[in-house]
């Protein structure tokens, strides 16, 4: 078993703190604070705000442990450490990268956050360096290089502290970049372990007789070569299968969690077969990187309908029986419930009623049923496919849902936007773009006439319990509270709270910028705050990052988005909020 | 859309056959969408490589800038020194090791001058029969 790195686990431990981008190990993004609650939160007013110095996108959150708010920027990716007494500058980190790794970023230049532990502040730059900042001063510690932006090797994720390992992943996935899941040693920056996500099985670091898969009903050995037998030659070399999401960690299980990206170019007709491991849910021993199990959710792809998006390690009342499970809301448009233990596939059902491209997943198999009438790879190149849902986008992106551990929901920002898809033939070229196909998007047909949706999610079930709609994409992570309450960004720049119970609104705060970062809650001296970033950007804003209002361009994101420009515009701030006055006894907790 | 379609169905009737304010006819364009086969492969080029992603699916500007006015100040001299080097300063990549970028860039010339004209319509083309 690993061993730990105390000072996080010990600062998780404690609810005042927000000490990992998602609260915890597991993905819950829910906090034990109550102190703001479903009967006061509408008198939540702003208690102080900071610029963060940058106009782009703003995903993930800040980190707090202690008297100490550290802060992230998109690219150049400058790090603050806030004294929270007074909001002063505790030291500053603002790397020197060369700016060549700007133009092979794709979907803006952002930046998902900081990770703690071991005394350490880990930062994994845009141009693929990952930096350990001494936690007290800012100092550089180590440094490491995962990856080359030459050939089109950027990062955004966030990297993760489990245990004594930093764990970390790679962006390129429309460049040919090749997958993989970094371990560093969190002392001393030293790589531990490398799993590829395509290639021969020792690349893959699989058993193939003791690497379990979804099989016929029941979990069989992945067999020799699983990866490269479901590609074309030696395609698999630039395979997709990128790691840019948030990754999560079961201590019992020593098991990390994570899902990689698309396969290859976006036209389907240069890589037939299944594509492996694209688009797959992998289970990985912490020690060692092999894989305990895997779970592809779209073989062979036509859409780009990455499997990166968040795992929330939950345990769940399946038919009578508690089950240690992993949920799972995929681009695709299917909420996944697994068994995390054992890789068994329980659950899988629309998150949103508009999904087309399949019909249902064969429970059997594991596989989509896919509808030929949405399907790029049935028509063929140079033929453009209407009305395909979700579109590439996805039902949901990597914007992270809330576990609500008082009623077992999920609580799932999402997207609900259709799509055009036209693949046509590409080269590969080391450096540059590896796309192959031109798309549009809108909001899905008959409906609300809205992009998006926040939704609440029983993963026992696979059923949406509620559903609110909203005027664009939630690109917002979720944050859910022990006071009754979830709260979340909106593109057009409102932070909202609504009841868990049924999503009703009970507060709202215009912030100058959209909002695509995770909500955030901490206390300090007695009372709690909630926090986000504002400052539009990603795929969904990137016209508007980019000073572009109409188009169908952005990899076919801005059609759909250009009415964004009505309500919002580029910004980088942090906003805190926090309820009105000191607290009182009653009010100061538990 | 049926009302641009009217638009540049005018603009071409007023412009007759398109061609370069120099002697040499740059490209050949019909209703808009169908053009000779060197403009073509120019508009290959720009889609294979995703110029959009920067440019723009109408060459109106994202990240980089709005081609279709660019193109009105670039001489072809420049365009290509921009293409091939990039502009690292500024987040455009070089496409010096790009086959089809070397083999087609004056296609490409070509057709982003036709887009900048207002003569080629934005999306997709084909040739001229």
């Amino acid at each position: 078993m690993a061993t730990a790195a105390p000072d996080l686990e010990q600062a998780m431990a404690k609810s005042a703190n927000w000490a990992t981008q998602a609260g915890d190990y597991a993905n819950h993004r829910y906090s034990e604070l109550q102190q703001i609650n479903a009967s006061n939160v509408g008198q939540l007013q702003v208690a102080w705000t900071m610029s963060t110095g940058v106009l782009r996108g703003h995903e993930g959150s800040p980190l707090v442990i202690g008297d100490t708010m550290y802060i992230h920027t998109p690219f150049p990716n400058n790090v603050y450490a806030v004294n929270l007494k007074d909001q002063s500058f505790k030291w500053k980190y603002e790397p020197k990268q060369n700016t060549d790794v700007v133009p092979v970023m794709c979907c803006d230049t952002v930046n998902r956050g900081l990770a703690f532990g071991d005394g350490k502040i880990l930062l994994q730059q845009a141009d693929t360096t990952l930096v350990a900042l001494d936690a007290d001063t800012g100092k550089v510690l180590w440094t490491a290089k995962n990856g080359d932006p030459k050939i089109g090797e950027t990062n955004t994720n966030a990297p993760h502290v489990f245990k004594d390992k930093v764990i970390t992943g790679i962006s390129g996935g429309e460049f040919g970049v090749r997958g993989r899941l970094i371990a560093y040693d969190l002392a001393s920056g030293k790589k531990v372990w490398t799993a590829w996500s395509t290639g021969p099985d020792k690349d893959l670091l699989v058993d193939p007789n003791k690497t379990m898969t979804w099989t016929n009903g029941k979990m069989a050995p992945i067999g020799a070569d699983s990866s490269i037998k479901t590609w074309k030659g030696d395609q698999w070399k630039l395979g997709g299968g990128t790691t840019w999401g948030w990754f999560s960690y079961d201590p019992k299980l020593n098991l990390v969690y994570y899902g990689t990206g698309n396969p290859g170019t976006w036209n389907p007709a240069q890589r037939p077969g299944d594509n492996k491991w694209s688009m797959t849910i992998f289970a990985r021993d912490l020690n060692t990187g092999m894989a305990k199990w895997a779970f592809q959710m779209t073989p062979h792809d036509e859409w780009d309908f990455d499997g990166v998006n968040e795992n929330l390690l939950v345990d769940v009342d399946f038919k009578g029986k508690k089950v240690p499970a992993l949920v799972h809301f995929d681009r695709n448009g299917f909420g996944y419930t697994l068994n995390r233990e054992t890789g068994e596939l329980l659950v899988a059902e629309k998150f949103d009623p508009k999904v087309n491209w399949a019909t249902k997943i064969d429970m059997k198999t594991g596989r989509p049923m896919v509808d030929k009438r949405y399907s790029p790879a049935t028509t063929g190149p140079d033929v453009n496919v209407k009305d395909i849902c979700p579109a590439a986008l996805g039902s949901k992106d990597q914007q992270p849902a809330s576990y609500d551990r008082k009623t077992g929901l999920i609580l799932v920002p999402t997207n609900h936007v259709c799509m055009t898809y036209e693949p046509f033939q590409v080269e590969y070229t080391a450096g540059q773009p590896y796309v192959g196909a031109t798309l549009t998007m809108y909001p899905a047909p008959s409906s609300h006439g809205g992009m998006g949706n926040f939704i609440a999610w029983n993963p026992a079930e696979g059923k949406i319990m509620w559903s609110k709609p909203e005027r664009f994409s939630v690109w917002s992570g979720a944050l859910t509270t022990a006071g009754d309450i979830a709260f979340y960004g909106t593109l057009e720049g409102y932070l909202k709270a609504v009841s868990t119970k049924d999503g009703k609104e009970l507060w709202k705060f215009k912030t100058p910028s959209g909002i695509i970062g995770n909500v955030f809650t901490y206390e300090y001296g007695g009372k709690q705050y909630v926090g986000v970033y504002s400052g539009i950007g990603g795929w969904a804003g990137i016209g508007m990052a980019a000073g572009l209002t109409e188009s169908t361009a952005g990899l076919g994101a801005v059609g759909g988005y250009k009415d964004l420009a009505k309500y919002t515009t580029l910004g980088g701030s942090l906003f805190v909020f926090a309820l009105p006055g000191s607290p009182t006894a009653s009010q100061a907790m538990r | 859309m049926y009302r641009s379609a009217m638009v540049l169905l005018l603009a071409l009737l007023a412009a007759g056959v398109a061609a370069d304010d120099s002697n040499t006819e740059l490209y050949k364009v019909q209703d808009g969408n169908k053009v000779d086969q060197k403009t073509l492969q120019g508009w290959r080029t720009w889609r294979a490589l995703a110029c959009e992603r920067c440019h723009g699916a109408a060459q109106e500007g994202l990240v980089g800038p709005p081609l279709v006015e660019s193109m009105k100040v670039l001489s072809k001299e420049e365009f290509h020194t921009v293409i091939m080097n990039g502009r690292p300063d500024k987040g455009m990549p070089p496409f010096n090791n790009s086959p089809m970028v070397n083999q087609n860039w004056e296609g490409l010339y070509a057709y982003l001058k036709g887009r900048s004209d207002g003569q080629i319509q934005p999306g997709r083309l084909q040739a001229i029969e």
